[in-house]
């Protein structure tokens, strides 16, 4: 389980602003208050609680490392992801304005979380309209997302459900890492991917298959990475519109 | 819990090689109705060619557990096993 308050430097801040600088326009002294916020360092392992549906937050972690996904369940057990968060990530924006957590937050992998106090980040944030600004757009941006990972899993097949997935990571990771990615690694089991896909693990497995035919992705051992992304993207008719990079 | 492999038979085979951990042969239907359902939301065109769309179900020891059939028959062919109809259908005359 986690520890905190080592290597809490103010430099391992840059990934979250540098996420928040590739939507908004934030100036020195709102970039320097984002960079002095007190926070804890945090570290958890794959499937490790990060918070749960009905707890109330205290708390606003940043993923520095490693990915995160939101999740909820059907009442006989079912269980959607509904979100994949990804290093630079604030994974608690809402409960700035929000009470409850209405969802569950797990680690996928290995993560390092900057752990700030709520409070702190109300703090900055108020008296600030550009960074108040980036924390709503950040919002918005998430529920664009969303948007579309419902039109993925209710109208596109298992082709371009999952070819439509793997654009978007490698889209959200080169962009926070600043150059392409020679090989992105998805950091989902086949089962993560069907409960994120709405679709059966073997169904995943089949779906896989089809796309290595193709060119569109290699397996290395049990996991993806981008064979052509060019392909991938023709599969999953990707517009990256959504994604706001260039337009708030 | 046992693991149960779903190979699909459509005219091509496509093994599965990584199968289901599931409760029960019971749990194993459904997982495989599902599948069939999920495949047939893909492609409909699937049930329609003439070998259909089969889903064999093997348990770990490569026996087949059951298959799952989703098949068109054409009801003007003599000899269908849809002569026999009931009062859903109006008889055509062969």
């Amino acid at each position: 389980m986690g520890d905190s308050g080592q290597g809490a430097t103010r430099e391992r801040l840059g990934i979250f602003l540098r996420k928040l600088m590739s939507h908004s326009r934030l100036s020195t002294a709102d970039q320097e208050a984002v960079l002095a916020l007190p926070y804890a360092i945090r570290r958890l392992g794959p499937n490790d609680t990060i918070f749960r549906e009905g707890e109330k937050a205290v708390i606003c972690p940043v993923l520095l490392s490693g990915f995160a996904h939101r999740h909820k369940s059907a009442a006989d057990g079912g269980r959607q992801i509904v979100s994949l968060k990804i290093p630079g990530d604030a994974l608690d924006f809402q409960s700035l304005y929000l009470e409850v957590a209405d969802h569950g937050l797990q680690a996928l992998t290995d993560v390092e979380l900057a752990v700030f106090p709520l409070k702190e980040l109300e703090k900055i944030v108020a008296p600030r309209p550009g960074l108040a600004r980036a924390v709503l757009v950040d919002i918005l941006v998430e529920a664009s997302i969303g948007r579309e990972w419902l039109l993925n899993i209710g109208r596109r097949n298992a082709l371009a459900r999952l070819a439509h997935l793997l654009c978007e990571l490698n889209h959200r990771i080169t962009r926070i890492a600043g150059e392409p990615l020679a090989g992105l690694e998805l950091p989902l089991t086949q089962e993560q991917l069907a409960d994120l896909l709405g679709l059966t693990p073997v169904h995943v497995n089949r779906t896989i298959k089809v796309l290595e035919r193709e060119g569109a992705v290699k397996r290395v051992s049990r996991r993806l990475t981008i064979g052509n992304l060019a392909t991938l993207q023709h599969i999953a008719g990707f517009n990256d519109l959504y994604l706001h990079r260039n337009d708030s | 819990m046992a693991r149960y492999f779903f190979h699909i038979v459509d005219g091509s085979i496509d093994l599965d090689d990584l199968g289901m951990e599931l409760a029960s042969p019971g749990d194993a239907k459904r997982a495989a109705v599902r599948y069939g359902a999920n495949l047939l939301a893909d492609d409909p065109g699937h049930s329609l060619t003439d070998s259909g769309l089969r889903i064999n179900v093997t348990t770990e020891d490569g026996q087949l557990s059951f298959a799952l059939l989703i098949l068109a028959v054409d009801g003007r062919q003599p000899g269908s096993p849809l002569e026999v109809v009931d009062e859903t259908v109006t008889p055509v005359p062969v």
